[in-house]
C-alpha cells in the first residue's frame, strides 16, 4: 500500500491529505445518504405533509437539477482547467460546505412547498457543484495504488455510523448531526483553501506525481473503444443504483422488514449491520486493487439478485430471515462492495484534467438519474397497486438478467469486455 | 482428460435459471417460524406446511394447517386441524381434545402430550430413531476428548492431503501459493463468501423442496475449504522440509504439512474470541486462494499487475 510508503519515507503531509480526503469524503456522503435522502423524505411527509406524488416529484426534481448541474460544472471544470488546480477546488468546496451548512439549518424551518422547492434548487446545485469538486480531489490526495482502500475506508465509516446513529430517520435528528460538525469542516477548509499553508502547498502539486495523477485504467483503450467502455461502466453503475434504489424503497415502506434490523429500538442489530458494512467495505476495498471489475459487478448483482429472492420467499413463506438480521445483513454487504466501486472507479479512469467531468457523469448518470427513475417507478407501481412480492420480484428479476449478461458477455460474438479483461 | 468447455456451462446455468423462473407462484407455500409466541387464529388458515424450528405456538379450535406440521423445536399447543402429517423431531407438542391430524403422526423425537385424545386419520409412528443429536454436538467435551477429535480430522485430512497429491499437485500447490503469497486478497475472498453462503444455505433449508441442493452447497464449501487446507498444508510441509533439510516426496510434504496445519487450527480455536477468528482467516485464506485460482487451473495474477505488464 503507497499510504504506507509515504509514511515510511516520512510525507506527513501528504499522509495527512489521504485522511484529509477520507474524513471530508465520509462527512459528505453521511450527509448526503442520511439528510439529504432520508431527511427530505421525513420533512416532506411528515412535516409537509405533502402527498406521496408531490414527494416523489420533487425528489425526482432535486435529483435532475443535480445531475444537470454537476455534468454541465464537469465540462466546465474540464475546459477552464479547474480539474488541475487544487486550490480553486478548495475553494469551491468551501463555498459548497458554506452553502450546505445554511441548507442544513434552515431545513426544520421549511413550511411550505414553495419554501421547499427554493431550498431544493440550492442543494441541488451545492450537490451539483460539490461532487465533480470533491471527486476530482482523488488525484491530488490519493495515490493511484491506494484508491480502493481510501474508498473502502470512506464506506465502512459512513455505514458504520450510518445504522447506530441513525435510530430514527428524522430531519431534526440528522440536523443535529451535521450541524457541529459541519462548521469544523468550513472553518478547516476555509483556512487551506485561502490562508497560505504548508499543506495546500504541498497537495497541490501532487497531480503531477505519476503515482497520483493517472488512475490504473486512465491508459487503457484508445479513441471509440475507450468511451464504449466508459459508458457501459456507467451503464453497470446504473444498474446497481437503480436496482438497489427500487428494492430499498420498497423495502423500507413495509415496517416488518425494517422495525427488527435498520430501525430497530435496541442498538444491537444496528451495530451489528453496521459492522458488517465495514468489514464488507475492507473485503470490498482488496477485492477492488487485486480483482478485475467483471468479477466485482458479478458479486454486486448477484447478491441484489439473491436478497431480492430471499424477501420475495419472505412474502410467501412468512418473514424469517427478513426480521431476523440476516437478509439486511446480506444487503449492506452488497452496498458496501458498490459503494467502494463507486468512489474508487471514476478517479482511476480519468487523469487530472478529466477527473471531475467522469465523476460527473458517473455519479449524475448513474446514481442520481437512476434514484429519479427507480423513485418515478416504484411510486407508478404502488398506486397501481402492485404487491410487494411482485414489486421485488422484478427487482430480482432485473438483477439477475443483468448478473447473466455479465456472466455470459464476453462469450458473445460482439463480445461485453469491461476495463481490465484480456 | 475432462474438457471443461465454459460456453455448454453458461448456457446450462442459462436455462436453469430460466426454468426456475418460470416456477407457478404457487409451486410452494409455507410458513416457518424462527422464534416468539404466535396464535395461529381460525380465520387465518396456514396455506401450506408450517416449520416451527423454536418459540411456542398456539393452534386453537377452529384453526387450520393445509399442509404438514414438521416441529424442529420450540412447544406447538395444538388444539386444532392439520390435513398433512405431523413430525416431530424435537420440542413438545401438547394435543387438545379437538386436535386432528388428517395425515400420520410421526414422533422421531421430543414429547408428545396426551396423543391418544387427538384423532389421527393416518398412522402413529414412534421412536423412528432420527432423533437429532443437537445436544451430543453442543455438549462440552473434555480436553482428551477434542484432542482426539481433532487428531482424527487432522489424520484424515493429511490422508486426502497424500491422495490428493498424487493426482492434482499442480493445482494444490497453485491455491497454496496464492494464499502465500497474497495473503490478503484470499483471505478477503474467502470472508465474502463465509458471508454471504451460509445464508443462502440456510434460506434453501427452509424451503424444504431445496435441502438436497443444500446439501450438495454444503458438501462442495466443505470441500472447497479442504482443498485449501491441503494447499496451505503443502506450502507448510515444503517449507518445513526446506529449513529442516529433509527430502521428502511432495505427497508426504502435502501430508504432513496439511495435519499440522488443521491440528493447528484446531489448537488456536481453543483461544477465545481471538483464536476464533485467526481460526477462521485462515480458513477463510485457503478457501480464498482455491478460488481465485479457480480450483487450482490458474495462476493468480493481481488485476493491476497484469494492467501495468500489458
Amino acid at each position: 500500500m503507497k499510504l504506507f510508503d509515504l509514511i515510511k519515507e516520512g510525507r506527513w503531509t501528504s499522509v495527512l491529505g489521504f485522511l484529509f480526503f477520507i474524513g471530508m469524503m465520509a462527512v459528505g456522503y453521511y450527509y448526503n445518504i442520511t439528510f439529504v435522502q432520508l431527511g427530505l423524505v421525513d420533512l416532506g411527509e411528515r412535516l409537509l405533509d405533502l402527498s406521496e406524488i408531490t414527494l416523489a416529484g420533487d425528489m425526482a426534481l432535486m435529483a435532475l437539477l443535480t445531475s444537470l448541474i454537476a455534468v454541465g460544472f464537469g465540462f466546465w471544470m474540464v475546459r477552464s482547467r479547474w480539474g488541475t488546480d487544487f486550490i480553486i477546488k478548495l475553494r469551491l468546496a468551501f463555498l459548497v460546505i458554506l452553502l450546505q451548512t445554511a441548507l442544513t439549518a434552515a431545513a426544520p424551518r421549511i413550511q411550505d412547498q414553495a419554501q421547499l422547492l427554493a431550498w431544493i434548487l440550492l442543494t441541488s446545485l451545492a450537490l451539483g457543484v460539490g461532487v465533480p469538486v470533491t471527486f476530482s480531489m482523488t488525484v491530488d490526495l490519493i495515490p493511484a495504488a491506494d484508491r480502493g482502500y481510501a474508498a473502502a475506508a470512506i464506506t465502512g465509516l459512513v455505514y458504520a455510523a450510518a445504522p447506530a446513529a441513525s435510530g430514527n430517520w428524522q430531519i431534526e435528528t440528522f440536523t443535529r448531526q451535521m450541524i457541529w460538525i459541519m462548521p469544523a469542516g468550513v472553518v478547516g477548509l476555509g483556512w487551506l483553501a485561502f490562508f497560505p499553508n504548508r499543506l495546500s502547498d504541498t497537495w497541490k502539486g501532487q497531480h503531477r506525481d505519476p503515482a497520483f495523477a493517472h488512475g490504473v485504467y486512465s491508459r487503457k483503450g484508445k479513441g471509440r473503444a475507450r468511451r464504449r467502455q466508459i459508458a457501459g461502466l456507467i451503464a453497470l453503475m446504473f444498474g446497481i443504483f437503480f436496482v438497489d434504489s427500487l428494492g430499498f424503497l420498497r423495502i423500507i415502506d413495509t415496517p416488518l422488514y425494517i422495525h427488527n434490523n435498520w430501525l430497530s429500538a435496541d442498538l444491537g442489530p444496528r451495530l451489528l449491520l453496521g459492522a458488517v458494512h465495514a468489514l464488507a467495505a475492507m473485503i470490498a476495498g482488496v477485492l477492488y486493487t487485486n480483482l478485475d471489475l467483471r468479477s466485482l459487478f458479478l458479486w454486486v448483482f448477484g447478491i441484489f439478485a439473491l436478497v431480492h429472492l430471499l424477501y420475495t420467499m419472505e412474502t410467501r413463506v412468512g418473514p424469517g430471515l427478513s426480521i431476523s438480521l440476516a437478509l439486511p445483513m446480506l444487503y449492506a454487504v452488497a452496498v458496501s462492495l458498490y459503494t467502494v466501486i463507486n468512489f474508487a472507479i471514476w478517479a482511476d479512469l480519468s487523469t487530472p484534467r478529466d477527473v471531475g467531468l467522469n465523476a460527473a457523469l458517473g455519479v449524475a448518470l448513474s446514481g442520481w438519474t437512476a434514484t429519479f427513475l427507480s423513485t418515478a417507478l416504484s411510486l407508478q407501481w404502488r398506486i397501481s397497486g402492485m404487491s410487494l412480492e411482485r414489486h421485488l420480484s422484478l427487482v430480482d428479476a432485473l438483477a439477475l438478467m443483468i448478473f447473466i449478461v455479465l456472466l455470459v458477455g464476453p462469450f458473445l460474438p460482439a463480445g461485453i469486455h469491461l476495463m481490465g479483461d484480456d | 482428460m475432462i474438457r471443461f468447455n465454459k460456453k455448454v456451462l453458461l448456457l446450462l446455468m442459462l436455462l436453469a435459471a430460466l426454468v426456475s423462473a418460470c416456477q407457478p407462484a404457487d409451486a410452494y407455500q409455507g410458513r416457518v417460524i424462527l422464534s416468539g409466541e404466535h396464535r395461529i387464529p381460525p380465520d387465518s388458515p396456514v396455506p401450506g406446511h408450517l416449520v416451527v424450528v423454536d418459540g411456542v405456538v398456539n393452534l386453537p379450535a377452529g384453526s387450520r394447517v393445509a399442509g404438514s406440521l414438521i416441529v424442529l423445536g420450540g412447544e406447538i399447543d395444538l388444539a386444532g386441524r392439520l390435513k398433512g402429517d405431523l413430525t416431530i423431531f424435537r420440542g413438545t407438542v401438547q394435543f387438545r381434545r379437538s386436535a386432528s391430524i388428517g395425515g400420520d403422526l410421526n414422533a422421531g423425537g421430543g414429547h408428545l402430550l396426551d396423543w391418544e385424545q387427538a384423532e389421527v386419520e393416518g398412522e402413529v409412528t414412534e421412536n423412528v430413531g432420527f432423533d437429532i443429536p443437537v445436544e451430543v454436538l453442543a455438549a462440552n467435551r473434555s480436553t482428551g476428548e477434542k484432542l482426539l477429535r481433532g487428531l482424527s480430522f487432522s489424520l484424515v485430512l493429511a490422508g486426502a492431503a497424500f491422495l490428493g497429491l498424487h493426482f492434482a499437485p499442480r493445482a494444490f500447490w497453485r491455491a497454496g501459493k496464492t494464499v502465500v503469497s497474497y495473503p490478503v486478497v484470499s483471505s478477503s475472498l474467502g470472508l465474502l463468501v463465509y458471508l454471504v453462503g451460509p445464508i443462502l444455505i440456510v434460506q434453501m433449508i427452509f424451503t424444504a423442496v431445496l435441502i438436497p441442493a443444500a446439501a450438495v452447497g454444503v458438501f462442495l464449501g466443505l470441500l472447497t475449504v479442504g482443498c485449501g487446507l491441503i494447499g496451505l498444508g503443502l506450502q507448510s510441509g515444503s517449507w518445513i522440509s526446506g529449513k529442516v533439510g529433509l527430502s521428502m516426496t511432495l505427497p508426504v510434504q502435502g501430508a504432513a504439512g496439511s495435519f499440522l496445519v488443521s491440528f493447528g487450527l484446531q489448537l488456536l480455536n481453543w483461544i477465545p474470541v481471538l483464536g476464533g477468528l485467526l481460526a477462521l482467516g485462515i480458513s477463510a485464506a485457503g478457501l480464498g486462494g482455491v478460488l481465485l485460482t479457480r480450483f487450482g487451473t490458474r495462476t493468480f495474477v493481481p488485476e493491476r499487475e497484469q494492467l501495468v505488464e500489458r
